[in-house]
């Protein structure tokens, strides 16, 4: 059976969606208390460098790095829940931006821990390592018909889309528990949810956590299925997980994700089999040259 | 038995002081109300009592206990349930879901049963649904079970909150005008269910300024003016009560001045 059709750049694209569907539940999940945070994009950030520090300087593999650095983001999100639990609405909104905004200065200047604008180099992929695991293990792509750079692709994808399924199959089924109706409740009245016996602190610091962990997952991803800096693409996707979130039917939007909230740059559609030579197409970058410049010759990696 | 006691509680806000040394309490298995014009502070107490605000002096106890320091959910779960004078439902959700997150205190299940779906959080639901179709129909309300809060006529809206209240299984609840805005026959539906409630084995503690109705179901008033207790007895002890009748209908002056 051939599976030439299958595309590894259609792949990666779909790697991306899957990656903004998670960060757009993480959103979701703490709005469900009615808490707007837009620093998930920084919960993201720590999930992904703390990840590829582990596997690149501790020799961590990448499933434990990967749970490590998502309950690390996980921990900072309580860190941050509670005090936000003094902040209500747009205040909460302006405290969580700046919290990312405080994340992403450190991680570009901390150089000794993150190599600053020119991020970690070699961090391993994940998709190789499967790779080397089924070759080790006495198999071979071709032997399901795929090409190593397809099965690569469609590994990241295939765990991704296992991710992100179990992701909505744990939501639904806390929304329609007792947990779940605690954080309604909350979004619709914290007084008369207080009342009504519901720990309102507990329930809102838990559903902050939760949205961290659960932005922190897909910052690996995002590292891994091609490799390079995770630094300087957190630059990039700060406001992007804002847009599932947001877009949908105000105001308590169903996550949900569709090709144009995925930021993809404009040259990727007009021309999905454009080689990936890590320079942007023409006029796709709107920063100032001589920093655009400076950060490619630096990344080298960069995706658009 | 003495199920709350107040003694000398005190709450100002800045320089205003709406509760000024208050002190009463409410027997087990009794109707009290508490009575008084506008700003007098009843709603204030009802904060202290429940714990949403912290008094600026003075003890509140429940069941012996000083409820200082607990956090309203806190109180919840101890038996003081409450309704609000200005409804506060969860809107959007329907009304069985509401009475069910009234059950919250007395149900269990965290995040990991809740996801997993185990027997016992099964079981549990189930008895929460069990509970709370029961209070609704206790209410009068069956057959709404489905329609969302926010939709439901006024009437109905209010004793959906008493159902909530209830679905915590409070010794005391306190209602805050629970007959406010009713026509008399609704007002007569909720004397009739103020009687049933207490007939649950629930004391109650009544804001209510529909005097028909607060002489006729209440076991003893208790009277607030200007954050002052200025009187407490039977319903035919305060209809005579010179300063009670001040406090309503204001001072007849000697000399015809303002009234």
């Amino acid at each position: 059976m051939s599976f030439e059709w299958l595309n590894p750049y259609h792949l990666q694209v779909g790697s991306f969606i899957l990656i903004n569907v998670l960060l757009g539940i993480s959103i979701y999940v703490t709005l469900a208390t009615g808490q707007l945070s837009l620093g998930n994009a920084g919960f993201m950030s720590i999930g992904a460098y703390a990840s590829a520090i582990l596997t690149t300087q501790h020799g961590f593999s990448i499933p434990s790095a990967i749970v490590i650095g998502s309950l690390l983001a996980g921990v900072s999100g309580i860190l941050v829940g509670i005090p936000a639990l003094r902040l209500r609405g747009v205040y909460l909104a302006i405290a969580t931006l700046g919290f990312g905004e405080v994340l992403r200065v450190v991680f570009i200047n901390w150089e000794s821990l993150t190599g600053g604008a020119v991020g970690i180099a070699a961090i391993p992929q994940m998709g190789r390592e499967i790779l080397a695991a089924v070759e080790a293990a006495g198999f071979s792509p071709e032997d399901w018909g795929l090409r190593n750079n397809q099965f690569i692709s469609l590994s990241i994808f295939l765990i991704l889309a296992a991710v992100v399924v179990l992701a909505i199959l744990f939501f639904l089924r806390l929304f329609s528990s007792r947990v779940g109706r605690a954080y309604t409740a909350i979004r619709m009245d914290e007084t008369a949810a207080e009342t009504s016996g519901i720990d309102t602190t507990y329930y809102k610091v838990l559903a902050f956590s939760q949205g961290a962990l659960l932005s922190g997952q897909p910052g690996r991803f995002h590292v891994s299925p091609r490799g390079g800096d995770p630094g300087v693409r957190r630059l990039r996707r700060k406001r992007g997980p804002l847009r599932p979130g947001l877009r949908g039917d105000a105001p308590y939007p169903a996550p949900r994700a569709a090709p144009g909230d995925q930021r993809l740059p404009v040259h990727h559609l007009r021309n999905p089999r454009r080689p990936d030579d890590g320079l942007p197409a023409p006029g796709t970058d709107r920063s100032r040259p001589g920093r655009a410049a400076d950060r490619r010759k630096a990344a080298g990696r960069i995706l658009r | 038995m003495t199920l709350l006691s107040l003694s000398d509680v005190r709450k100002s806000f800045g320089g205003l002081s709406a509760v000024d040394d208050v002190s009463f309490s409410v027997n087990e298995g009794e109707i009290a109300g508490l009575i008084g014009p506008n700003g007098a502070g009843k709603t204030t107490l009802f904060n202290i009592v429940t714990s949403i605000y912290p008094p600026s002096g003075g003890r509140v106890l429940f069941r012996g206990e000083d409820i200082a320091g607990r956090k309203p959910h806190d109180v919840t779960r101890k038996g003081i349930g409450r309704t609000f004078q200005n409804i506060r439902l969860f809107p959007k959700m329907t009304a069985r879901e509401n009475v069910m997150v009234g059950r919250h205190a007395r149900s269990r299940a965290g995040i990991w049963r809740s996801v997993l779906r185990t027997g016992i959080q099964r079981a549990e639901e189930g008895r929460i649904r069990e509970k709370t179709d029961e209070l609704l129909a206790f209410m009068g309300l069956a057959g709404y079970e489905e329609s969302p809060a926010g939709k439901m006529p006024y009437g109905h809206q209010r004793r959906l909150e008493i159902a909530r209240a209830l679905a915590a299984e409070p010794r005391l609840l306190l209602l805050d005008e629970p007959a406010a805005g009713m026509n008399e026959s609704e007002t007569r539906e909720i004397h009739r269910l103020i009687l049933a409630i207490r007939a649950l084995g629930v004391t109650i503690l009544l804001i209510e300024h529909d005097m028909s109705l607060v002489m006729s179901v209440c076991d003893r008033l208790v009277v607030l003016n200007f954050g002052q207790k200025i009187a407490e007895g039977t319903p035919e002890e305060i209809r005579g009560n010179p300063q009670v009748i001040e406090a309503y209908l204001g001072k007849e002056e000697e000399d015809g001045g303002d009234a």
